[in-house]
């Protein structure tokens, strides 16, 4: 119960990784994720996961995290295996190569999340999507939305709760379905007027719209630009 | 500020959360850092400063909320019903520190509730009954009478 009330994985470590500006980190990733989709030998395959190691060595990330988050696919690993040793057994590298995909691919995000705190990430994609900003989507809403859906979800969690007990306690049975509704109308009530009162707030602390300053500022660096540029070559030169 | 305290708290973050009106007025970042640990420590609160919102009680949700106000130097306040969600420690905790602001710190306090016995330190009183103003005077003028009539007799 008590792990629902926090979000994301980020521990605080002396890593280059976690020196780094989100902003080049999300790009990194979206290069590395490119890359690993594309890779088809398994000689490529094996160099491009060196490579990646070393970024969780650079990282500071422990293989034991990594299992974990590794854990929940496990299953589907051993389905899609199975499904293509039942059906199409010449094809089988492929079925190895799709799983190692996968795994290369909640690698890259772990290193993202270990390395990065939620309000960077955020922060990270509130600049990033800056230029759309031309066709007058305002970003600073859309960070400002990010933000209050990730502060809320383990609330809503208790709200949820206490209404269903509170239920359970006059009505019996939650499985009946027009308990269900009942449920259902009572949350959506509780969350509307939530709502209404967060708006409420959020007016009282003079929010416009607009981004005037940041309390937690990203700001990018020679050392950024150049990691992403190395990062870039040596992806060219795996593929 | 507000009855839940729930719904006044947007980051996640304490410290961050205080923040938050900061950012809208434009304050630079270094700034901000002096200002929110001199507010956290006025209520109390430092050692809250990294906590995640969601894992407050409802009177340290509250103080936050009372934080990221306070932080933005305001010259009045205005509370509506801040204490009716909270148990009576917390009530008076947060009463006491109404006044403290009022009085020390030199704050207008526009203070909404249905607790007769919070206008005690009141220079002015307006009574609200059925939708119109029962009274609306200074604090010296009121009387059981009054009160009676407006169906608030203690």
């Amino acid at each position: 119960m008590f792990r629902k009330l926090t979000f994301g994985q980020y521990v605080f470590r002396n890593s280059i990784m976690h020196k780094l500006d989100p902003r080049i980190k999300i790009i990194s990733v979206a290069v590395l994720s490119s890359a690993a989709f594309i890779i088809d030998s398994y000689s490529r395959m094996a160099v491009f996961s060196l490579f990646l190691l070393l970024l969780i060595v650079l990282s500071r990330l422990k293989f034991s995290f990594l299992l974990r988050n590794l854990r929940p696919f496990f299953f589907i690993f051993f389905f899609i295996l199975l499904m293509y040793i039942i059906f199409s057994r010449n094809d089988l590298n492929r079925g190895i190569l799709t799983i190692w995909r996968f795994i290369l691919f909640i690698a890259i995000a772990s290193i993202l999340t270990f390395t990065t705190t939620i309000t960077n990430l955020i922060t990270a994609i509130e600049r990033l999507l800056k230029p759309l900003e031309t066709i007058r989507i305002n970003t600073r809403n859309f960070s400002l939305l990010i933000a209050l859906t990730i502060r809320f979800i383990p609330a809503l969690f208790l709200y949820a709760d206490r209404i269903r007990d509170a239920q359970s306690a006059r009505l019996g049975n939650i499985k009946k379905l027009r308990n269900v509704k009942v449920f259902v109308i009572k949350l959506l009530d509780r969350i509307f007027s939530s709502a209404s009162a967060v708006s409420d707030a959020l007016v009282s602390r003079n929010y416009n719209g607009a981004r005037v300053s940041y309390f937690n500022p990203i700001r990018l660096r020679v050392k950024d630009y150049l990691s992403l540029v190395i990062l870039i070559i040596v992806v060219l030169l795996i593929i | 500020m507000f009855q839940n305290p729930e719904d006044q708290l947007i980051y996640s973050i304490v410290e961050e959360d205080i923040a938050f009106g900061l950012e809208n007025l434009g304050i630079e970042t270094r700034r901000m850092r002096s200002m929110i640990t001199r507010v956290m420590k006025e209520l109390g609160i430092e050692n809250l400063a990294k906590k995640n919102v969601n894992m407050l009680s409802l009177g340290q949700k509250q103080l936050v909320a009372l934080a990221g106000i306070l932080v933005m130097s305001p010259e009045y306040i205005v509370f509506d019903e801040p204490t009716t969600m909270l148990d009576s420690k917390n009530k008076k905790n947060i009463m006491e520190i109404i006044r403290k602001l009022n009085k020390k710190g030199k704050i207008g306090v526009i203070l909404i509730t249905n607790i007769i016995e919070d206008t005690k330190d009141s220079e002015k009183v307006i009574i609200l009954n059925k939708g119109k103003i029962a009274f609306d005077d200074k604090k010296s003028k009121l009387n059981k009478h009054i009160l009676r009539k407006a169906g608030l007799d203690v």
